[in-house]
């Protein structure tokens, strides 16, 4: 089959999708085989027009889960299994020979058990019962490990406290005053929702405008007991966060955000993994702050202000008394302002 | 023996494939790319390619090479983030299943 008959077949094939799917789809394939040089090798490995569309298709609808299989030959392709069990009939009636077989079996083992319905009855009482206690130890367990896991995203539906709509909060203020506050991010969360656990640590949680304000101070609460802030933010880039830590360790586990605004006046602030859009500000008054920003050390410009205390950026100290550094990077359209005043800042970059 | 995995270890391997090229990739070179580790045939990698391009993981522009326009493919902001997000939940799913499978020490 030459180039021109597969994607005229194609676009008949995709006929029923929008413009715009199916020109990415046929853009795709012309210059995949275009790449490929040879016309026939390229379809060999592409398959059939029929094929393509349907997981163009398929993936439009959601995503075929489970479709690769790791075998002792490697990564296994379902949809070509299914595809070769539909070309061979003979594949296609031995594998329904077995599945008849199998629901014939199955349909046996009700009649037996019939005879002793009482007895079944009883088992599955107990199963049942058995079950829900099991269920609620593994629940307990696993809200219990879960809350001493910062990374663990999947309690963000057993946390009860405050949401907001991710679009509609343009600005996000945090101030600490001290105790423990952990911002995290879920990467497969579609909600896109902000969510504050409540806690008595959260003094104050305001939405005005655009702006959402959370003030977390934890100073006033007894010893025992666990009186960390868990502050989960969405997955997408917020317009504006901004960060004071009077006292106290906040800790970012991912953040998304056009800008990023940072005070530690004493305390730590540790970003893991920040991605920015636009400009960033980081000043230390005392107390610490460690960023790792995502990109390369180049794609950023830094603005380094040091009076006492130390700035590192990937290991390189700027460790010299009142002294302002600006380091340009040509292809760098985002700024960096550390400013030490005392206490540390260390940057790092990872492509 | 058979291991399934979802799609989202080859959202993973595909992001991990396209950041390796600070100036993009192309659909071809993708797809010999991460055949090197999975067999998996071209028409499975579109969709996912298409998938992560509206998940703004991806963006595409073209490039004209020999006459034509070659559409390439780069890592966004965001999808620097999420293939951060896949490395870390590999490394914690690798390490429990190594655990658990072969005896080996969780680090």
């Amino acid at each position: 089959m030459k180039k021109e008959e597969f994607l005229r077949e194609l676009s008949e094939l995709l006929s029923d999708l929008p413009d715009v799917e199916r020109e990415e789809a046929l853009e795709f394939y012309a210059d995949y085989i275009d790449d490929v040089g040879d016309d026939e090798e390229a379809m060999r490995q592409i398959g059939s027009p029929a094929l393509v569309a349907q997981r163009v298709k398929a993936g439009l609808i959601g995503n075929p889960e489970e479709s690769i299989e790791y075998t002792e030959q490697g990564y296994k392709d379902q949809f070509d299994e299914q595809e070769k069990a539909q070309l061979t009939p003979k594949a296609r009636r031995t594998a329904s020979a077995s599945g008849e077989r199998e629901s014939a079996t199955s349909e046996e083992k009700p009649a037996k058990k019939s005879r002793g319905w009482l007895l079944v009855l009883g088992i599955i009482v107990v199963l049942f019962v058995g079950s829900r206690i099991a269920n609620g130890v593994i629940r307990y367990l696993r809200y219990k490990n879960a809350y001493q896991n910062q990374n663990n995203y999947e309690t963000y539906d057993a946390w009860t406290g405050w949401t907001y709509e991710a679009g509609a909060v343009n600005t996000l203020r945090i101030e600490v005053n001290a105790g423990n506050v952990e911002i995290v991010m879920d990467p497969h969360d579609t909600t896109y929702q902000i969510r504050i656990e409540e806690t008595s640590a959260v003094t104050s949680q305001s939405f005005d405008g655009d702006t959402l304000e959370i003030e977390c101070d934890a100073s006033g609460l007894a010893l025992f007991g666990d009186h960390t802030v868990r502050i989960a933010v969405p997955n997408t880039y917020l317009n504006r966060v901004e960060v004071e830590v009077n006292a106290g360790n906040v800790t970012f586990d991912h953040l998304m955000t056009n800008k990023f605004i940072a005070e530690v006046n004493a305390g730590n602030l540790m970003v893991d993994g920040l991605a920015l859009q636009g400009n960033a500000s980081i000043e230390t008054n005392a107390g610490n702050a460690q960023i790792r920003l995502l990109g390369s050390e180049t794609s950023y410009n830094y603005h380094v202000d040091v009076s006492l205390g130390n700035v590192i950026i990937n290991g390189n100290s700027f460790a010299q008394l009142n002294k302002s550094t600006l380091i340009k990077n040509e292809v760098a359209y985002r700024t960096i302002d550390l400013t030490s005043n005392m206490g540390n800042i260390d940057v790092t970059t990872e492509d | 023996m058979v291991f399934n995995t979802g799609s989202a270890l080859l959202d993973a391997v595909v992001l991990s494939v396209v950041s390796r090229e600070p100036h993009g990739t192309y659909g071809y070179k993708i797809t010999q790319d991460v055949r090197t580790v999975l067999d998996v045939s071209e028409s499975t990698l579109y969709p996912v390619l298409r998938r992560l391009q509206k998940d703004e993981c991806l963006d595409v522009y073209d490039v004209e090479t020999a006459g034509r326009n070659r559409r390439y493919y780069r890592i966004t902001p965001q999808g620097r983030v999420q293939l951060e997000l896949y490395k870390k939940s590999w490394r914690s799913y690798a390490q429990s299943i190594s655990a658990l499978l072969l005896g080996e020490e969780k680090s």
